[in-house]
């Protein structure tokens, strides 16, 4: 009996050991070093409050799992919508959601006066605060739900097709932009713009323990969704009429499907801040590496994201440590490359046809 | 015994009438062909027949139930299509056509939905390259392909837009040969749209000419398929050589 004559067990074992791998780097390298001993006997004996260590290696566990969480969210969310639109650019980012977190997140900060700036101000020592992270966070969250409602429901009425989510997703984002943009001009101090472009700007250093739990929880939940659908999607990408012949509703299905990804991505940059490039860069990733089918890209493609972002959060904090630049910039150095390289390489899948 | 019954049906995309008041019933195991020019509705006809697109009147009935009594998955399983363009990606052919086993399993597929996967290919000769790429295989492969990908869900029903559009002449014959043997040996019935006059008077039992959205004529090949419909209906003047079942155009 045929088929897959790659093993693609190994694949996935191979990514996974390189998350590990990764982890690693990323709770050993900083200012602070840590040896393998110090983190064995952490993951061991749980933390010794005694011991200095203990509070560097929580600090940076926080950030690998968020990362982990995180980019898994980003990936596969990223993977979603673009089998859903059936188009290699598309993310949830294409449904202008980080405009609105962003305002949002905006709005926090202007509202709760959710933002500071400790030190001297300089790009390097100060040290922007944002005060009220939670509420800044919920707010972002709530504002790309509503701006992720009134797309769909816009699009619902024509039709739910590609061609109107995008056009509807498209001129709503303008307009959140506009606001924030006269939000800005007219009414934020210097502070609160910069405080509002380091929120952006995405930092896996904010979240609180709980927080990272929500994230992790979240990732779960959507990998396995992703997993349970995945025949789905493969019908999706095939065409709306190959869909409903073969028993899926292709509006019902987008509508779900679409909105599930846009509550994690929402979920994710509240947390974390716009950290886009994940979400358009791992399902390419993955699709190249395990093929277009569903059940085994779609899962990868979170992988892959944890990966970009773990790797980014090591650049972040090394290349000009001590000063840890924001991940939004780093994984897009990260991801930049892998992507030219696959296209050039391998990347069959998108030249022809 | 009827297996499909459509009556009154009438379709519109905005203002354009597509389908008007259609009407016509199929036995089980026969092979029906919908010839008629560009535009004419035969596309439309197989998408209101697998529920793709709701009529605006009328109803259609499968198996003795109006179509708005299936679930979209139940009447998947009796009902296959193999459509006239698809958004080829670069999934497997293998998964392809696993994917036309979707109503049949919940979360994975099982090992008879691989089976019938494997029998499928192998009845379009395309089980060697099951590994391919479907961007990597020629026009007439990926009608194949298709074809394949319906026959693997073991419809009762299957519809068929230009079947044989992109196909040598080797596998025009095959692929209508294949659809005669499926009716005969596992009482399948087969709807196609069908151009070519010829194979439809040879390789169906009944023939619907569809004229702008309207039925023209319907019945038996030798019967509907004549000198006078095909001037009225395509404009063109023709002879119909009956010995041969052949369309000669003058
Ligand atoms: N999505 C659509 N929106 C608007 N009009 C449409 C749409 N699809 C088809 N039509 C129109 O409906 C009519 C019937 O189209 P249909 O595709 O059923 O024809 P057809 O008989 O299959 O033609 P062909 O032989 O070219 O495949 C045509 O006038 C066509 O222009
Ligand atoms: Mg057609």
């Amino acid at each position: 009996m045929p088929r897959y004559r790659v093993g693609y067990l190994p694949l996935f074992l191979l990514l996974t050991a390189l998350l590990l791998v990764l982890s690693l780097v990323d709770l050993i390298v900083g200012p602070y070093t840590i040896s393998m001993g110090d983190i064995l006997s952490y993951l061991l004996r749980g933390p010794d409050v005694s011991k200095a260590t203990t509070v560097v290696i929580g600090m940076r566990l926080r950030r690998v799992l968020t990362a982990i969480a995180a980019g898994g969210l980003l990936g596969t969310s990223g993977y979603v919508v673009q089998a859903n639109l059936r188009n290699p650019l598309a993310s949830p980012f294409t449904l202008g959601i980080q405009h609105a977190a962003a305002l949002g997140a905006g709005v926090g900060i202007l509202v709760l006066g959710g933002g500071g700036v400790v030190g001297p101000r300089s790009a390097t020592s100060a040290t922007i605060l944002i005060a009220n992270p939670f509420t800044v966070s919920i707010l972002a969250f709530g504002a790309s739900m509503l701006h992720t409602a009134l797309v769909l429901t816009l699009a619902y009425v024509t039709g739910l097709t590609i061609y109107s989510i995008i056009l509807v997703a498209l001129a709503l984002s303008f307009t959140v932009q506009a606001v924030l943009a006269l939000l800005q001009y007219l009414v934020f101090n210097e502070i609160q713009v910069a405080t509002l472009m380091f929120w952006t700007f995405g930092s896996v250093e904010r979240t609180s323990w709980l927080e990272v739990e929500v994230l992790l929880v979240a990732y779960v939940v959507m990998a396995v969704a992703t997993w349970v659908v995945a025949p789905d999607l493969d019908l999706m990408l095939l065409g709306d009429d190959i869909a409903s012949s073969s028993g899926v509703n292709p509006r019902v299905f987008r509508a779900v499907s679409m909105s599930t990804a846009a509550l994690a991505t929402a979920l994710t940059i509240s947390f974390v801040g716009v950290v886009g490039f994940v979400c358009l860069v791992s399902g390419h990733i993955a699709r190249l590496v395990f093929g277009w089918s569903a059940r085994r890209s779609g899962l990868a493609s979170g992988l892959v994201g944890g990966l970009t972002m773990l790797a980014a959060d090591v650049i972040s904090r090394t290349v000009i440590s001590p000063v840890t630049l924001p991940i939004g910039i780093t994984t897009t150095i990260v991801g930049v490359p892998v992507l030219i390289a696959l296209v050039l390489g391998g990347g069959r899948g998108y030249t022809r046809d | 015994m009827v297996i499909l019954e459509i009556s009154g049906v009438c379709f519109r995309y905005g203002s354009v009438e597509a389908l008007n008041d259609v009407s016509f019933s199929i036995d089980a195991g026969e092979v029906v062909s919908v010839i008629g020019p560009n535009g004419s509705g035969k596309t439309t006809l197989l998408k209101v027949i697998d529920g793709i697109v709701k009529p605006v009147r009328g109803a259609v009935y499968v198996d003795g139930r109006s179509l708005g009594r299936y679930s979209r998955r139940s009447l998947a399983k009796i009902v296959g299509y193999v459509p006239q363009r698809l958004n080829i990606q670069p999934l497997t052919l293998y998964d392809f056509v696993l994917s036309g086993r979707r109503p049949h399993y919940v979360l994975t597929p099982t090992a008879r939905d691989r089976e019938k996967v494997v029998e499928a290919l192998k009845s379009v000769d395309l089980l060697d390259k099951a590994d391919r790429k479907l961007t990597e295989l020629s026009g007439g492969e990926l009608q194949r392909a298709v074809i394949a990908r319906a026959l693997a869900s073991e419809p009762k029903v299957l519809l068929l837009d230009e079947p044989t559009a992109n196909l040598d002449l080797r596998y025009q014959v095959e692929v209508l040969e294949t659809i005669r043997k499926l009716t005969k040996s596992r009482g399948i019935t087969a709807v196609m749209a069908l151009h070519d006059l010829s194979q439809a008077m040879r390789y169906s039992d009944k023939v619907i000419v569809l004229h702008r959205g309207k039925v023209y004529a319907l019945g038996a090949p030798e019967e509907v398929i004549n000198e006078k419909v095909i001037e009225a209906v395509y404009g063109v003047r023709a002879t119909v050589l009956r010995d041969l079942k052949a369309i000669v155009v003058l």
